[in-house]
């Protein structure tokens, strides 16, 4: 029986139309809704691939040969798109081709989702203003999206994925062209957002260690690893070519280990803070 | 305060142009356009640069509209020369300069060619200096062009424009290695030639994202509200009939022109 308090995707394979070699291969998961899950690996690990099926972009825009099956809550992105949809937010990984191209100023861009989906003038002000300060985009609100930076214009595509209070949240690579300034202020943000499901893929493996609550290895279309970010981090294959956060590679270097579990090292701040307090203490 | 309809702003920014909606501009260039292909008079063609050339002048002048204005003043110049000397009509000698002798039939055919290119590039230009897309776009919809259309209609309009961004970041690139130093045209030309295929390919890429962020972004969503036109627009319907039916006139002209040649 299908659980609805989850995300759930059981045997999924994709292969793109006219290729032969699957992008994505047999993957199997499950994760209770509004968590926060980082996917991670090297380069053609089929991580966009991964954010396009769980946005429903495959096989609806983009075609191709899907297998198994995937499962957001009673939602599923394959069979009822379009409402499914509405729920969604997504952040594309270039932030040039997020935006419509049929706004002239930033507020018109991030009203754009609105006005699609039918939101009237008042509310659309307001929600706007609201997101743009969350993203620290009010100064910019009436210039036009052209005369963004890329961390700016990366803001932006955020706030247009989030302007329409989605329950699921697909970020891929959102923080690639921000400084680090703005990837700090971003990720401290996004610890802050309740009730949604935020699938997130990043290389910031330090960040992404502090907020996640689930950590996703995909390594050439398999899903390699799953787990907890200390879980994940703990047991790290060499040939999968990820990189391990620093505090892990801190706390191994000076033999830190968890107090409660001597085998695993810390990945985050509060962890290594524990260690550090009990290393002192002893 | 009015974050997306700053009125304040919009008083201040506000020009005749903006009163005249984008199908009468369109409509306009294609008027002149016509016309200037029907009359064959030297001096009404230098009537219409001009008038052309006011409409120009008094919007919004841009740079790309400058270049595209000495890009065309050097290819008149080219044909006046060509055609002044080699034109298979020529006859009449009108000038000569060291001992080279120009045909008054050949500058002629020159000039009216030239004064139709310019009448081209001047309305067209008034057109894209006093419009912007969205302003386009929510037009078209308001007056009932359905979306899908609209966003092809304005995908087209953005390909030149995101081929010229992306070669600009190509060729940046390519200077800042010091692959081509690019200072003489033919330099630019030979250095745009192993890019023409990476360059198209990234543009549609790019279109093709477009088209997936606008489906995401509930573009096509049958909840979607119309926006409300930028401007308030003088006079649409009366300006739009009265330009198509001189449009009709003039195609009819230079029809029964055609057919009575064969008659």
């Amino acid at each position: 029986m299908a659980n609805y308090q989850k995300l759930s995707i059981n045997q999924l394979s994709f292969t793109y139309q006219h290729d032969r070699v699957p992008v994505l291969n047999d993957l199997t998961v499950s994760v209770p809704l509004d968590h926060i899950i980082g996917i991670i690996g090297n380069h053609h690990a089929g991580k966009t691939t991964l954010c396009r099926v769980l946005a429903g972009i495959v096989p609806h825009i983009i075609a191709g040969n899907l297998v198994g099956s995937c499962q957001l809550g009673d939602q599923s992105p394959v069979q009822d798109w379009p409402a499914y949809n509405q729920q969604t937010g997504f952040v594309l990984q270039d932030p040039h081709s997020q935006l419509s191209g049929l706004a002239d100023t930033v507020a018109d861009e991030i009203a754009f989702d609105l006005l699609n989906h039918g939101v009237e003038e008042t509310a659309i002000q307001q929600r706007v203003a609201a997101v743009a300060a969350q993203l620290q985009l009010t100064a910019q609100l009436q210039q036009s999206p052209d005369s963004l930076s890329g961390g700016q214009l990366q803001r932006l595509a955020i706030a247009t994925a989030i302007v329409t209070r989605p329950t699921v949240l697909i970020l891929d690579d959102p923080t690639s062209e921000m400084d680090p300034q703005g990837r700090s202020d971003f990720f401290n943000w996004l610890k802050t957002v309740t009730h949604t499901t935020i699938v997130i893929v990043s290389n910031e493996i330090d960040e992404l260690c502090e907020i996640a609550d689930e950590l996703w290895v995909l390594e050439k279309g398999h899903l390699v690893s799953h787990g907890t970010p200390l879980q994940v981090m703990n047991h790290l294959s060499p040939k999968w070519q990820v990189a391990t956060p620093t505090i892990y590679q801190l706390a191994s270097l000076m033999n830190w280990p968890l107090a409660t579990k001597p085998t695993l090292f810390p990945v985050n701040f509060n962890q290594l803070r524990r260690c550090v307090n009990v290393n002192h203490s002893n | 305060m009015d974050i997306r309809h700053n009125r304040l702003q919009k008083v201040a920014r506000l020009h005749w142009y903006n009163v005249v909606d984008p199908v009468t501009k369109l409509l306009l260039a294609l008027f002149l356009t016509l016309l200037s292909f029907q009359l064959t008079d030297l001096y009404f063609e230098a009537g219409l640069v001009l008038i052309s050339l006011i409409l120009l002048l008094l919007s919004r002048l841009s740079v790309a509209t400058l270049h595209a204005v000495s890009f065309s003043l050097f290819l008149i110049a080219t044909m006046i020369l060509i055609q002044g000397l080699f034109n298979s009509q020529n006859a009449h000698p009108l000038v000569t300069i060291l001992s080279i002798t120009f045909y008054q039939e050949g500058v002629l055919y020159a000039l009216t060619m030239g004064a139709r290119i310019l009448i081209i590039i001047f309305s067209i230009g008034f057109f894209m200096n006093t419009t912007t897309v969205s302003e386009n776009a929510t037009y078209l919809e308001s007056v009932g062009m359905p979306y899908n259309q609209v966003y092809l209609l304005m995908s087209v309009c953005y390909i030149l424009p995101q081929i010229q961004q992306n070669l600009k970041k190509i060729q940046f690139a390519e200077k800042a290695r010091g692959i081509n130093p690019q200072k003489t045209l033919i330099q630019k030309l030979r250095s745009l030639l192993p890019i023409m295929i990476p360059l198209i390919i990234k543009t549609f890429d790019q279109s093709i994202n477009r088209s997936i962020t606008l489906q995401l972004r509930g573009f096509n969503s049958p909840e979607r509200t119309i926006a409300a036109p930028m401007y308030h627009y003088f006079k649409t319907k009366l300006s739009h009939y009265f330009l198509v039916l001189m449009i009709i006139i003039l195609i009819g002209c230079k029809l029964w022109q055609i057919i009575k040649n064969f008659l």
